[in-house]
């Protein structure tokens, strides 16, 4: 997967889930709704995590763009040795990854252990999908 | 004629009668939001095959995840529907289905 596809997945991931969980709220307290999801801290703190994240990616990204914009090369300079101007907040998209999953094992299997068989799902598929890799450019196919 | 349930109050209007058959038959209304997702699901990975040769499963299911939620909100507006826990899983089908459909590496449609 591409770089910049990567980025706009986890943008776009972050504000899919802001768009859902705020759309189910808001509807439950527009309309008075008996049922709503206001009171589950856990969608709550889903929420705030994933609008904090793409608040912080936001502004170390005006800051990294401003300090590329900035930046000036002279006559007979070294190369830039930190890549501080092209830091994005890649670190805090994933962190929505993160309350997702949090979010999925508090809210729908109650924090119990059974969680455990999905990662042992992913593991189990992970391995699957890094064996299939190995078999089709081992015999000469292309690895996707 | 003996009923093993009690028959709801048909009187009380329609909102009432679908509230009785979710306190009888508890599994009625995740069943009926499961059938409408398979149903969305299903439909839009057969259509799509029968056009493209192939299926966009994750864009299936996330479409399938809010068309079900769309359907589940207005029966969070009457007691005794639609339970909170549901109401939740309808809430994460779509967001777990997008989390699939962004970092999917296919040519997606959307």
């Amino acid at each position: 997967m591409g770089q910049i596809k990567f980025y706009a997945a986890l943008v776009f991931i972050t504000l899919f889930t802001l768009a859902i969980v705020g759309y189910s709220i808001g509807f439950a307290n527009d309309n008075g709704a008996v049922v709503s999801l206001d009171p589950d801290s856990e969608l709550a703190g889903l929420s705030s995590t994933a609008q904090s994240n793409i608040n912080t990616f936001s502004g170390e990204t005006n800051t990294s763009t401003a300090a590329f914009m900035e930046s000036t090369i002279t006559g007979a300079d070294q190369t830039t040795v930190t890549g501080g101007e092209f830091k994005v907040g890649l670190g805090t998209l994933l962190g929505t990854i993160n309350a997702i999953i949090k979010t999925t094992r508090k809210t729908l299997f109650e924090d119990s252990p059974a969680f455990g068989v999905i990662l042992t799902a992913l593991s189990a598929f992970l391995i699957f999908m890094g064996t299939k890799y190995m078999w089709k450019t081992w015999k000469g196919g292309n690895p996707d | 004629m003996a009923y093993t349930y009690n028959l709801p109050n048909g009187s009380a209007g329609f909102d009432n009668s679908i509230a009785g058959i979710a306190t009888i038959v508890p599994a009625f209304i995740p069943l009926t939001l499961l059938f409408v997702y398979c149903v969305i699901l299903l439909g839009g990975i057969t259509s799509q095959k029968r056009r493209l040769g192939t299926a966009d499963v994750p864009m299936w299911s996330t479409i399938a995840g809010i068309a079900t939620l769309m359907i589940a909100l207005p029966m969070s507006l009457i007691t005794g529907v639609i339970s909170s826990f549901v109401l939740t899983i309808v809430v994460l089908v779509p967001i777990l289905s997008a989390v699939w459909l962004f970092l999917d590496n296919n040519k997606n449609e959307v």
